[in-house]
């Protein structure tokens, strides 16, 4: 198997003084990771060619455009789950390096030692090697070479007469030794069929990119405060793209929590990140970056808005008081009375609050009464994240960071290409670029209100119907957010709020573990169609619609593009469209 | 009025250089003008200085004044060429290229084109007495390029974006690089300053 | 003479350093750099600090007189002479600078030493401005200065020399009143 054992040695050192061509794909846990693994070809002095990419054409576009560049390719969190060189052709002496955080990897890549190369972090290799299927339950070499033998005897026999070759090969077909292998080879093809489709059935995330890098950064002993900081980042990203379960990633934040002390030790802050009235004296300049990890609230972007707009916007929050409703608007308001608050207060962004009641916000909010009456839990209304401050302005915690680079890397507005949104996106993680930083996240809040719009207009209207095993819900021709919801993650988060919200809204027992799918119109002949899995308190990451997309596609011969890394995104002709979602309900079934 | 052709030189002059940092065509037709007054007045001064010879002063103000215009037009004609030879001096170092391109070209008058290529040739032998005077024992030269940095280098190596499509680049090592618009690249800083400073590659921090 | 050269100048100053790695001398034109053993201090030119310092194969030592005390005793200094007082080092502010820049971990209490740093700068600057005034209107033909830094008379290079140049021009053209 391919699965790099000691990065350092089979990776890094395997590059040095050779020149490398990276392809990063567009989501903020690569743009983390190329970050990282920027830092570290700068320390080792390495050429490289950096180049974007969103889907797989773009990936065959760029690779035949620059290929003569580097016989070594670094690609991150795209093209391990396709077969590259099958794809992508490339000659003999090119090793390509994946660091990717979907799965289920493709088996070919998995068992070809040449020219592939898998980086895993180190404790989990183990269990990634378990996770795909044995050799020889997929491959039968033997099997390949009896019957390249069986062709050139044919082939020999053509020049003989043709009675002897009839009487070989009626020889043949009665010999029971023959007989048995067939058999036995019949066996193990529909074995493998079955195993191959056990392996291929969901599609999942495993630990993010961004932590596999930070790991090989740590071990090479050129990891620093901001490494570590982009790598909590890329963790993040994971969580509000729902990649990863809340279990594996509070995991994650203990593991990380222990580099985090390593590089930070510091006098603690308190709960909000205000720090005591009196620290320590400290000895590290103002402008030098200090992580502290912080249970903070669930409620996106709290720093930067209003309390009342955060709890609107936050998924969890909306979907327990049911905001859409105005009976939900009126036990939004108990809620905040309950608390102390004075309503004006919490139409105030949050920085210009009252500081006596900023600070006990978060204690009140998990008082046990309160908990009691609205009915969540502290696992609920916390998140175990970390914040990060350095020179004097506001304190970022992750959660900010990721929702504000993932706006810019998918915002519509201006004409921008895929290089200049891949440059602000970096420009953001760039610390020192406050302006970007706050463009972001202005970015991101206009787009949560957005989706927040869509997701009102889909429940004022019932738009969203349950149609056989699933849910869906189309959104309108010529709609102008038509472009900004047809972002890869966007159309998944739209989908993702919309099952929520019509689970938090309706009663039925038997919509609760139906998956939804939503269809986007791109223009007068494509459509999007995006698919999220049912929503489940934990395991809510397996993503069975890759499989029921391909299956579906084949019944009816419909013109689909499966354009994207995530197989749960297509496009799909306008034309096919009905055929294909009748036949999606029968495969699903 | 005197001196009025040279007057509107050095205005030409000045807008060019405080606003559209071009060089405009080479006013051959004021100079021309200019040159023609020079001599009608150092003529006509030629007449009336004989009586002055002689002992008679009353002509002497309008020939001192005459004299006046005579090197102010001098001093005119010599900022004009003067202020337009440092210019194409400075058009070698900031393109770093041998040959002029052709829109500035056309601008110039043809003495200075001469002037242009006899720069850059004196240029070019400084700088290969330069680069053989660091010739090692095993003869490898190091070619010294002065027009390379304009501001001294922070580093060593600098990460470029490419802004038109160029094509196929090679690096000093060897190996080619194809620079497709928007592709990102890492490079030796020595390599890309040409680039750099022809505009087709940006540095990006 | 651009600030910038005048940093890349200031580069050559050397620094003392503690490697994380090992490696032998290299000969460069100017001198001999090393040989490096992990945990023993080198001295090397700011430039070859500043690049290994970026790939995290140093720490970099802080100077002795980039300190709080000494940096205080200077600034009174400073403050009570009436001429220049010499600097701990030719090239204090651009050394300081790069430093702040690139390793301010290094550096115990740094966001002090900046201000400080900033304001020596400042009250040089302006008895160095003030003292220019004086001599443009004593008219005198040269003046001697001790102590002044390479990056303090570059502030003032352009402005100083153009100036005398055009004082100079205009005393040639006053007419000469011959009564």
């Amino acid at each position: 198997m391919v699965f790099i054992k000691d990065a350092k040695k089979e990776f890094l050192d395997q590059i040095i003084n050779k020149r490398v061509l990276v392809f990063v794909h567009l989501d903020v846990d690569a743009l983390c990771s190329w970050k990282i693994l920027q830092h570290l070809l700068h320390c080792e002095h390495i050429l490289y060619s950096v180049i974007p990419i969103n889907s797989k054409q773009a990936l065959e576009d760029a690779y035949n455009q620059h290929k003569q560049v580097a016989n070594n390719i670094i690609l991150i969190n795209c093209g391990a789950t396709l077969d590259l060189v099958e794809i992508l052709q490339p000659p003999e002496e090119t090793i390509f390096y994946l660091i990717d955080s979907l799965r289920p990897l493709e088996v070919r890549n998995v068992y070809n030692g040449i020219q592939i190369k898998i980086i895993v972090l180190q404790n989990e290799l183990g269990i990634e090697q378990k996770l795909v299927p044995e050799y020889e339950d997929i491959f039968d070499e033997e099997e390949e070479n009896d019957e390249e033998n069986e062709e050139e005897e044919d082939g020999d026999e053509n020049l003989d007469e043709e009675e002897p070759e009839r009487n070989r090969s009626k020889r043949k077909r009665f010999d029971p030794e023959y007989l048995e292998k067939m058999h036995a080879k019949r066996e193990w093809e529909s074995k493998r069929s079955k195993i191959l489709f056990e392996y291929y059935k969901y599609t999942y995330h495993r630990c993010s990119s961004s932590l596999v890098l930070f790991d090989l950064a740590w071990k090479s002993a050129k990891d620093n405060n901001d490494l570590l900081w982009w790598s909590i980042i890329g963790l993040t990203e994971q969580l509000i793209n729902c990649k990863i379960d809340r279990d594996i990633y509070t995991r994650y934040v203990v593991e990380l929590n222990s580099h985090v002390l390593r590089h930070n030790h510091r006098p603690a802050v308190n709960a909000l990140g205000t720090s005591n009235t009196n620290p320590a004296p400290d000895d590290v300049s103002i402008n030098c970056l200090k992580i502290s990890h912080l249970d903070d609230l669930n409620m996106v972007l709290l720093r930067h808005w209003s309390i009342l707009e955060s709890i609107y916007h936050s998924i969890d929050l909306a979907c327990l008081f049911k905001m859409w409703t105005n009976k939900g608007k009126k036990k939004l308001n108990e809620f905040l009375a309950d608390l102390g608050l004075p309503l004006n207060e919490c139409k105030q962004k949050f920085a210009y609050m009252d500081s006596s009641f900023k600070n006990d916000f978060k204690m009140l909010v998990a008082s046990e009464n309160i908990k009691e009456k609205y009915r969540y839990d502290e696992n609920f209304i916390y998140l175990s994240t970390f914040i990060a401050s350095f020179g004097y302005t506001n304190k970022l915690t992750a959660f900010d960071m990721a929702y504000a680079v993932e706006a810019l890397m998918e915002n519509v507005d201006g004409e921008k290409n895929l290089s200049d949104k891949f440059i602000e996106a970096l420009n953001c993680l760039n610390r020192e670029n406050l302006k970007a930083l706050e463009c972001g996240i202005e970015t991101a809040k206009n787009h949560l209100k957005k989706i927040y719009q869509q997701i009102q207009n889909f429940i004022d209207m019932n738009q969203i119907v349950a149609s056989g095993p699933f849910l869906q819900v189309f959104l309108e021709e010529g709609s102008n957010e038509n472009p900004f919801f047809s972002q890869i993650f966007t159309s998944k988060k739209l989908a993702r709020f919309a099952l929520q919200s019509y689970l938090a809204l309706t009663k039925g027992k038997k919509v609760r573990n139906m998956p939804l799918i939503v269809c986007i119109p791109l223009n007068e002949s494509n459509t999007l169609i995006a698919g999220v899995p049912p929503y489940r308190a934990t395991n809510n990451t397996e993503n069975c619609f890759g499989l029921a997309f391909d299956e579906a596609a084949e019944k009816t011969k419909s013109r689909v593009n499966f354009s994207y890394f995530d197989t749960s995104i297509i496009e799909i002709n306008n034309e096919d469209k009905s055929k294909f979602l009748d036949a999606l309900v029968a495969v699903m079934q | 009025m005197l001196c009025q052709k040279s007057f509107e030189l050095i205005k030409q002059l000045d807008s060019n250089f405080s606003n559209a940092h071009e060089l405009s065509p080479f006013n051959e037709d004021n100079v021309r003008y200019t040159f023609e007054e020079c001599k009608t007045l150092f003529a006509q001064n030629q007449i009336d200085v004989q009586p002055v010879l002689q002992g008679d002063n009353s002509n002497l103000p309008t020939i001192q004044m005459r004299h006046a215009a005579l090197q102010r037009n001098k001093r005119c004609l010599l900022t004009y060429v003067y202020t337009r030879m440092n210019w194409v001096a400075s058009l070698r170092f900031e393109l770093a290229t041998v040959v002029a391109p052709k829109h500035i070209k056309a601008n110039m008058s043809d003495l200075e084109v001469v002037w242009f290529q006899k720069y850059s040739k004196t240029l070019a032998n400084y700088m290969k007495s330069l680069s053989q005077a660091t010739q090692t024992n095993s003869g490898y030269i190091y070619p010294i390029d002065l027009t390379q940095y304009t501001k001294p280098p922070k580093s060593l190596f600098i990460h470029v974006r490419c802004l038109k499509d160029y094509g196929e680049f090679e690096l000093s090592d060897g190996h080619t690089v194809s620079l497709v618009k928007d592709s990102q690249h890492y490079l030796l800083a020595s390599d890309v300053q040409d680039l750099i400073k022809q505009g087709i590659l940006e540095h990006i921090d | 003479m651009d600030n910038e050269e005048v940093e890349f100048i200031a580069e050559n100053e050397l620094i003392t350093i503690i490697p994380n790695f090992q490696y032998k001398t290299f000969y460069l034109i100017g001198g001999d750099i090393g040989p490096f053993e992990p945990s023993v201090p080198t001295q090397v030119p700011l430039w070859l600090a500043v690049h290994f310092r970026q790939r995290q194969k140093c720490r970099i030592e802080c100077p002795s007189w980039i300190s709080v005390e000494k940096l205080e005793e200077i600034m009174n200094n400073e403050k009570s002479s009436e001429l220049f007082t010499q600097m701990p080092n030719a090239h204090y502010m651009e050394i300081t600078n790069v430093l702040l820049n690139c390793a301010p971990q290094d550096i115990p209490r740094a966001d002090e030493v900046k201000t400080l740093i900033k304001d020596i700068w400042d009250l040089r600057i302006a008895k160095l401005r003030s003292s220019m005034n004086e001599f443009i209107k004593s008219e005198s033909l040269h003046a001697k200065v001790n102590n002044l830094t390479l990056l303090e008379i570059n502030t003032v290079r352009n402005l100083l020399t153009k100036t005398l140049k055009e004082l100079h021009n205009l005393k040639q053209h006053v007419p000469v009143t011959d009564e």
